[in-house]
C-alpha cells in the first residue's frame, strides 16, 4: 500500500468509528484540504529547497505496537533530571505510566488531547485547530485529520507553572517504518506563564515520520518560554508545524535547537495580534552525515510596537545541507514596529551547502527592520592563534564553534540545555 | 526683535510652557537657564516650529511678523536659526550641498537668483577659514559619523554661512569637553556683530563664561521666575536651583 | 502627517509626466496580433536572411508552448497578446547615411526629449542610437569609433553587416526559451543596439541608446547585444520614456552582454517609461531579461540602473560569472510612487574561481506603491574563494506604501564568504525638520535626504546622467512625505 493509500486507509476507519461532533467536523475538513494539496513539491515555493519525495513514496504507518523500555531510555538522558512535570509519547501513543506531575495547584492541566478534549471540552475546542491552518498547508491537514495524540496544556488567568514540562516524544522503528503525528495544544490565559521543552528521541533502525503540529495561544500579558530539541537520530524525518498566536503585551522566547536527524523541517509561524508584543525566536542546527535541515519562520507583525528578534545559527559538516527561510511580515496597522533577523553559517565542510532566504515584506512605513544572512568558514585568524598557543586543531575548533554557538546558548535559561549543546558539538567534531 | 508675550505650549496634552514673556532687542545675548524639565528645550522648539508642540495661547513676533503664524522653513528663512541640542545625521548628503541647497532656498524666498557655485564655493571657504573649520567637515555627510564637538562646531559653521538675525542656541554645551566648548564659543562670539541677537539656552553656568550674556532669565515650570545680568548665572552655580525653587513655592 | 504635508502630497501626485506627448508621425505598422506571420512580417521588413526568421521562429513556437509567469507578489491583469501591434515604424527609408534624411519631427522629438541627434550639439563624450517605437532612427559618431573598429549600430544592420557575430553570440547569454518574455521578444524584436568592441580597445565614448515608445497599442521589443572582446572597455547607458496613455504598454526587452578575458562592461540605465497615473491607469509594463555573461577571466561587468517609471518594472539584470577572478556588480535606485509595482534585483552566478559580486540596492516607495527586492547569489561547487557582499536597504514615504525583499543566497562551497545585509526605515521627522530649520522646504529636503540615501548607486553613473538621474528622483517623490 502506498503512503497515500494508507493514509485514505487510516481516515476511512477513522471516519467510520468517530462521533460526528465538532472535532470530527474540523479533522474532515483538514482532510478534505489535504485531498485537494496533498503533500508539498519542490515547486510550492515554501518548500523550493525541501523535497518531500522521500516521505511521499515511504512506507509509513502508524503503529502503538512498542516493546521500547521508555523509562530506562529517559533516565538515560540529561533533560530527565530536570526537576519538571514530565508527559511521554512513544511512536505518537500517551504512555500515562510514564507522567509526572509535581504541581500543586489543581487548576494547571498537562493531559494528553485523547482524554482532555473531554474533561476539557470548552477549552479544547475554543482552540483546537484554530491557528493552525490546513487549507494550504498539506502536512498540517495531514496531521489535523490523522494526529495520534499529544499534550494538551493549560494554565488558566493569573496561574504560573512553578516546574518546566517536559514533553518527550519517542519514535520506535525497530521492527517496521513508523508515521507519528503528535498534536500539542497549549494555552496560556492572560497574566499566566510557562516553560514547556519539546524533547524528540528515536530507536531502532527503520524510518519513522514524524509529523507534529503544536497550537499556542498565549492571552495578554502571558509569557511563555518554549524550547524544542531535536535528537531523533537513524532515518528520522521530522516536520514540525508550530504556530504561535499572541495576545497584546505577551513575551515569548523560542529556542529550537536540531542536533541530529536525517531530515528536519522546522515551521515557526508567530502571529502577534496585540500592542507591545515581543516574539524572540533563537535557533542553532549541527548538521554532519547526509543530514538535511530546513527552518522555516515567519513573524506577522499585526499590531503597532511589537518586536521580534529572530537570530538561527547554524554549523554544518561533511555533505549536510541546511536551508532558512524567514519572513518578516509587517501589516498596515504594525506602526513602530522593530524587527531583526538574521542567519549566519559556518560551513566545515566542502560538500555542504546553505540555502537561505531571509525576507522582509513591510507594509506600514515607521519601522526599523533589518535582517542578514552570513556564510563563511571559521576564521583563520583565531584558529591559528590558538594553535600558536598550544591548543589541539580539534580544541580550537570546538571553542571557536562554542562561541559561534553562544550567541544562541545565552538565550536558554535551562542549564542541562546549554550542556547538551556543549555535548553535541563536542561529540560531531 | 523677538518678542514672546505670554506663551503658553503643551506636548501630548501636558502643559510644559506656562506663559513665557522675553524681548530680545538687536545685537542682544540672552541666556535661559534653569533645572532639567524646566521647558528650556521646549522653548526652542516652539520657537523653531516643531509640530510635536503644541502652542496653547500667546504671541511671539519676530521682526514685526507673527512668527507662530510661518511654517518652520520660512522662520528660517525669517533669519531665525536653532543650533539643535542633537544635530541630525543626513547619510549621503554633503555638508556643502546642504548649505547650498539652504541658502540658494532662503535668497529665491526673498526673491533673489540662487548663487553660483563658483561664488558659493568662495563664500564658503572665506567662512571656514573665518571659522577655522578643517575642510574635510564639508566634504563628508552631514554629522554622519561626527563627534559630538565636530557636530556642534558644524551647527556654529552652518550659523557663520547662513547669517540668521537671531540665534538660539540649544544646549549647545551639553557633551562638549573643555577644548570643544572653547572653540565653540569662540565661533560664536565671532558672530557677534552687535545686530545680531542670541537666545543661549544651557543648564550650566560653564558656557556663559566664554559666551557673556547681557541677560540672564532662570526657567521654572514652564515660566520665567528671575531675571538678572551675567551675575545671576554665578551665583546660580555656587548656590544651584533649589533656592530658586524655594523662593518660587513660597510666592505660591 | 500634518496639514501642510498632505498638501505637498497632493501637490505631487498632480504632477505631469513630462514626457508624455505624442508625435505625429505617419506609421507603418505590423497588423494587430501575433501569428507565425507577424514574425515573418517583421523579418521580411528586415529583409533578414533565412537563418534570422528561423531562428525567430523556432523563439515563437517555444513561446507558444511557455506559461506567463505567476510566482510574483503583485498582480496585473492578464496580458492579450492578440491586441498589441508588435511592429510599428515611422515610414520612411530605414537606412540613413545622414540626419537631414530623418524626418524633421522625429528629431523634433529627441530633442524635446533633450537627446540631439546633432552630433555637433551632443557632447562630445557619448554617442547616441535612437530608436523610436520598432526601429533604430539614427546613430550618431558612427565614423569616429570605426576609426577605433568600434562597432555601434542598429542590430538589424548588423544582421547584414555582421552576421558572423550576431549568429555567434545572439541568444547565447539569454537563450531563447530562457523565460516567457525573454522568447517572445526572440521572436518579435525589431530593433535595438550592437556593440562590439575589438581586443584591447578603450572605447572612447560612452555609447548610448534612447528608446521611445510613441504609437499606441504597441509593445516594443529591443534587443540589445554587447561584445567586449578581450581586454577592452565599455561604458553604455540607456534612456527611454513613453507618451501618456490609458491603456498598458508592454515593453518586453532582452539585453545580453559578453564580457571576455580582462574586458569590463559598465551598463547603465536610466528608466523613466510612463509610470500610469495616479490610479494606476495606463502606463509600460517593463518585464525586461537582461543577462551579462563574464566568460574570460578577470573580466567585469556592472549593472547601474535607476528606475523611476513604468507601471510595472520587473526585471533582474544578471551577472554569470564564468571565468576565474571575474567580477559582477549591481546597483539599483528603484521609486515607486503612487500604483507603480517595481520588482527588481539581481543573480549573481559564481562558477570560476575567486570570482567576487557586488550588489547595493535602494529601494524607495511612496503613495500605494511597493517596491521589492528579489535577488539571487548562487556559489556553485567549483567557485573556490568567491565573495559576494549584498546591501539592501528600503525607505518608506507615506503609510499606504510597502517594502519588500526577497533575497536567495545558494552556497554550495564552503570557502565561499556571504554578506548580506539590509534593512528598512523611513524618512526620519528629525532630518526633515533639521532641514526645515535650515530654511529648506519640505519637498527639497526629502529631494535632499533620498539622494544622500542613494549616492551610492548615483555615483556610479556617468557624471552628466547623474545630474538627470539626481533630478529624476526628485520629480517622481516630491513631497511625498509621511
Amino acid at each position: 500500500m502506498s503512503f497515500i493509500e494508507q493514509i485514505q486507509a487510516d481516515f476511512d476507519a477513522y471516519a467510520a468509528q468517530a462521533e460526528k461532533d465538532s472535532f470530527y467536523d474540523i479533522r474532515a475538513n483538514a482532510y478534505a484540504h489535504f485531498q485537494k494539496n496533498g503533500i508539498p513539491t519542490l515547486k510550492h515555493e515554501e518548500w523550493k529547497y525541501t523535497n518531500l519525495r522521500k516521505i511521499a513514496e515511504g512506507n509509513f504507518a502508524p503503529s502503538c505496537l512498542s516493546t521500547l523500555d521508555a523509562k530506562s531510555l529517559l533516565d538515560l538522558g540529561l533533560l530527565n533530571k530536570i526537576k519538571s512535570n514530565k508527559i511521554v509519547f512513544v511512536n505518537g501513543c500517551y504512555r500515562e505510566d510514564l507522567t509526572e506531575w509535581i504541581e500543586t495547584d489543581a487548576s494547571l492541566v498537562m493531559a494528553n488531547i485523547a482524554s482532555a478534549r473531554k474533561t476539557h471540552q470548552e477549552v479544547f475546542m475554543q482552540h483546537f485547530g484554530k491557528y493552525a491552518q490546513t487549507e494550504k498547508e498539506g502536512l498540517n491537514a495531514l496531521n489535523t485529520a490523522l494526529l495520534s495524540d499529544g499534550a494538551f496544556i493549560y494554565v488558566p488567568e493569573g496561574k504560573s507553572l512553578t516546574y518546566p514540562i517536559l514533553l518527550t516524544n519517542i519514535s520506535d522503528a525497530t521492527t517496521e517504518a513508523v508515521l507519528q503525528q503528535p498534536r500539542n495544544l497549549i494555552v496560556l490565559e492572560k497574566n499566566s506563564s510557562a516553560t514547556i521543552i519539546e524533547n524528540y528521541l528515536s530507536v531502532g533502525n527503520q524510518a519513522s515520520f514524524t509529523n507534529v503540529v503544536n497550537e499556542i495561544f498565549v492571552d495578554e500579558n502571558g509569557n511563555l518560554e518554549h524550547y524544542k530539541v531535536q535528537r531523533a537520530k537513524g532515518e528520522t524525518y521530522h516536520n514540525n508545524y508550530t504556530q504561535v498566536y499572541q495576545n497584546g503585551h505577551t513575551n515569548i522566547n523560542q529556542v529550537t535547537l536540531t542536533l541530529d536527524g536525517l531530515w528536519v523541517r522546522n515551521n515557526l509561524h508567530f502571529y502577534m495580534n496585540g500592542l507591545n508584543c515581543n516574539s524572540l525566536l533563537y535557533g542553532l542546527y549541527i548538521t554532519d552525515g547526509n543530514s538535511f535541515v530546513d527552518n522555516h519562520s515567519r513573524v506577522d507583525h499585526a499590531k503597532p510596537n511589537g518586536f521580534s528578534d529572530e537570530k538561527y545559527k547554524g554549523i554544518l559538516m561533511d555533505k549536510s545541507t541546511a536551508v532558512f527561510n524567514g519572513k518578516i511580515m509587517v501589516h498596515a496597522d504594525a506602526q513602530k514596529t522593530n524587527a531583526y533577523q538574521r542567519n549566519q553559517n559556518i560551513l566545515l565542510s566542502n560538500d555542504a551547502t546553505v540555502n537561505t532566504k531571509p525576507q522582509l515584506e513591510i507594509f506600514a512605513d515607521d519601522v526599523k527592520c533589518t535582517h542578514g544572512a552570513t556564510i563563511g568558514q571559521l576564521d583563520e585568524e583565531p584558529m591559528f592563534y590558538l594553535r600558536s598557543r598550544g591548543i589541539s586543531e580539534t580544541e580550537a575548533k570546538k571553542l571557536l564553534l562554542n562561541a559561534f554557538a553562544d550567541d544562541i546558548a545565552v538565550k536558554i535559561k535551562i542549564p542541562e540545555l546549554v550542556q547538551i549543546l556543549e555535548e553535541e558539538i563536542a561529540r560531531k567534531l | 526683535m523677538l518678542t514672546i508675550n505670554d506663551l503658553k505650549a503643551s506636548i501630548e496634552g501636558k502643559s510644559i510652557l506656562n506663559g513665557i514673556n522675553l524681548s530680545i532687542k538687536p545685537g542682544e545675548v540672552h541666556a535661559i537657564m534653569g533645572p532639567n524639565g524646566a521647558g528650556k528645550s521646549t522653548l526652542s522648539s516652539v520657537l523653531a516650529g516643531r509640530a510635536d508642540y503644541e502652542v496653547t495661547g500667546g504671541k511671539v513676533d519676530f521682526m514685526g511678523k507673527d512668527l507662530l503664524e510661518l511654517s518652520p522653513e520660512d522662520r528660517a528663512r525669517e533669519g531665525l536659526f536653532l543650533a539643535f541640542q542633537y544635530p541630525v545625521e543626513i547619510p549621503g548628503v554633503s555638508s556643502t550641498n546642504f548649505l547650498k541647497t539652504a541658502i540658494n532656498e532662503k535668497r529665491k524666498y526673498h526673491g533673489l537668483e540662487p548663487m553660483e557655485a563658483t561664488d558659493f564655493l568662495k563664500f564658503m571657504r572665506s567662512k571656514m577659514e573665518e571659522m577655522e573649520m578643517d575642510k574635510s567637515l564639508t566634504s563628508r555627510s552631514l554629522n554622519e559619523g561626527f563627534s559630538g564637538g565636530e557636530k556642534k562646531r558644524n551647527e556654529v559653521f552652518q550659523m557663520a554661512m547662513l547669517e540668521p538675525k537671531l540665534c538660539i542656541m540649544d544646549e549647545t554645551d551639553s557633551g562638549l569637553d573643555i577644548d570643544a566648548l572653547r572653540l565653540v564659543s569662540a565661533g560664536v562670539n565671532k558672530l557677534r556683530d552687535g545686530e545680531r541677537s542670541f537666545l543661549v539656552i544651557t543648564h550650566y553656568q560653564r558656557l556663559l563664561d566664554y559666551i557673556v550674556p547681557d541677560f540672564v532669565h532662570v526657567l521654572y515650570k514652564g515660566r520665567i521666575v528671575k531675571s538678572g545680568d551675567a551675575s545671576l548665572a554665578k551665583e546660580l552655580e555656587v548656590k544651584g536651583y533649589d533656592w530658586i525653587k524655594q523662593e518660587v513655592e513660597a510666592a505660591v | 502627517m500634518s496639514e501642510p504635508e498632505e498638501d505637498i502630497i497632493d501637490q505631487v501626485v498632480s504632477q505631469e509626466y513630462k514626457y508624455g506627448f505624442t508625435t505625429d508621425i505617419e506609421m507603418e505598422m505590423a497588423p494587430m496580433g501575433l501569428n507565425e506571420d507577424t514574425v515573418r512580417f517583421i523579418s521580411a521588413k528586415k529583409n533578414e536572411p533565412e537563418w534570422m526568421l528561423e531562428w525567430r521562429l523556432k523563439a515563437y513556437r517555444s513561446w507558444l508552448k511557455m506559461e506567463e509567469p505567476d510566482w510574483q507578489n503583485f498582480n496585473y491583469p492578464k496580458i492579450n497578446y492578440q491586441d498589441i501591434i508588435f511592429y510599428a515604424a515611422p515610414k520612411q527609408k530605414i537606412q540613413l547615411d545622414s540626419l537631414d534624411q530623418v524626418d524633421p519631427e522625429l528629431l523634433k522629438t529627441f530633442e524635446k526629449l533633450g537627446i540631439s541627434l546633432q552630433e555637433q550639439k551632443r557632447l562630445t563624450g557619448v554617442a547616441v542610437d535612437a530608436v523610436f517605437d520598432s526601429v533604430s532612427i539614427a546613430t550618431t559618431f558612427k565614423e569616429q569609433l570605426k576609426e577605433k573598429g568600434v562597432i555601434f549600430c542598429a542590430i538589424s544592420e548588423a544582421v547584414h553587416e555582421h552576421p558572423e557575430l550576431v549568429k555567434k553570440y545572439l541568444g547565447s547569454v539569454v537563450p531563447t526559451t530562457d523565460n516567457y518574455f525573454a522568447a517572445l521578444n526572440s521572436a518579435v524584436f525589431s530593433d535595438g543596439s550592437f556593440v562590439y568592441i575589438p581586443k584591447g580597445v578603450r572605447c572612447p565614448m560612452e555609447l548610448s541608446t534612447y528608446f521611445r515608445i510613441n504609437a499606441e497599442n504597441t509593445g516594443q521589443f529591443e534587443r540589445t547585444l554587447i561584445i567586449a572582446d578581450d581586454a577592452s572597455y565599455v561604458s553604455y547607458l540607456e534612456g527611454c520614456t513613453a507618451p501618456m496613455r490609458d491603456e498598458n504598454q508592454l515593453h518586453a526587452a532582452v539585453v545580453e552582454l559578453v564580457a571576455h578575458e580582462k574586458a569590463e562592461i559598465k551598463y547603465s540605465t536610466v528608466q523613466n517609461w510612463y509610470p500610469g497615473d495616479k490610479e494606476g491607469k495606463g502606463g509600460i509594463y517593463n518585464f525586461v531579461t537582461k543577462r551579462g555573461s563574464c566568460e574570460g577571466a578577470e573580466s567585469k561587468i556592472s549593472w547601474t540602473q535607476v528606475e523611476t517609471g513604468s507601471a510595472i518594472t520587473w526585471k533582474y539584470p544578471s551577472c554569470i560569472l564564468k571565468g576565474d577572478r571575474s567580477t559582477g556588480e549591481f546597483f539599483s535606485v528603484a521609486v515607486t510612487n503612487n500604483a507603480q509595482i517595481a520588482d527588481t534585483g539581481t543573480k549573481m552566478i559564481h562558477i570560476g574561481k575567486n570570482t567576487k559580486s557586488r550588489i547595493v540596492s535602494k529601494g524607495i516607495s511612496a503613495g500605494k506603491s511597493h517596491n521589492s527586492y528579489r535577488g539571487l547569489v548562487k556559489i556553485n561547487k567549483k567557485a573556490e574563494n568567491s565573495r559576494n557582499y549584498t546591501q539592501c536597504d528600503s525607505m518608506l514615504i507615506g503609510d499606504k506604501c510597502g517594502a519588500h525583499t526577497f533575497p536567495y543566497i545558494e552556497v554550495n562551497n564552503n570557502t565561499a564568504t556571504l554578506e548580506h545585509e539590509a534593512s528598512t526605515s523611513k524618512i526620519g521627522e528629525d532630518q526633515i525638520f533639521y532641514c526645515n530649520q535650515r530654511g529648506i522646504g519640505t519637498e527639497e529636503a526629502i529631494g535632499l535626504i533620498v539622494n544622500g540615501f542613494c549616492k551610492e548607486v548615483l555615483n556610479q553613473l556617468p557624471m552628466e546622467f547623474a545630474v538627470e538621474a539626481q533630478k529624476l528622483l526628485a520629480v517622481s517623490l516630491e513631497g511625498s512625505v509621511g
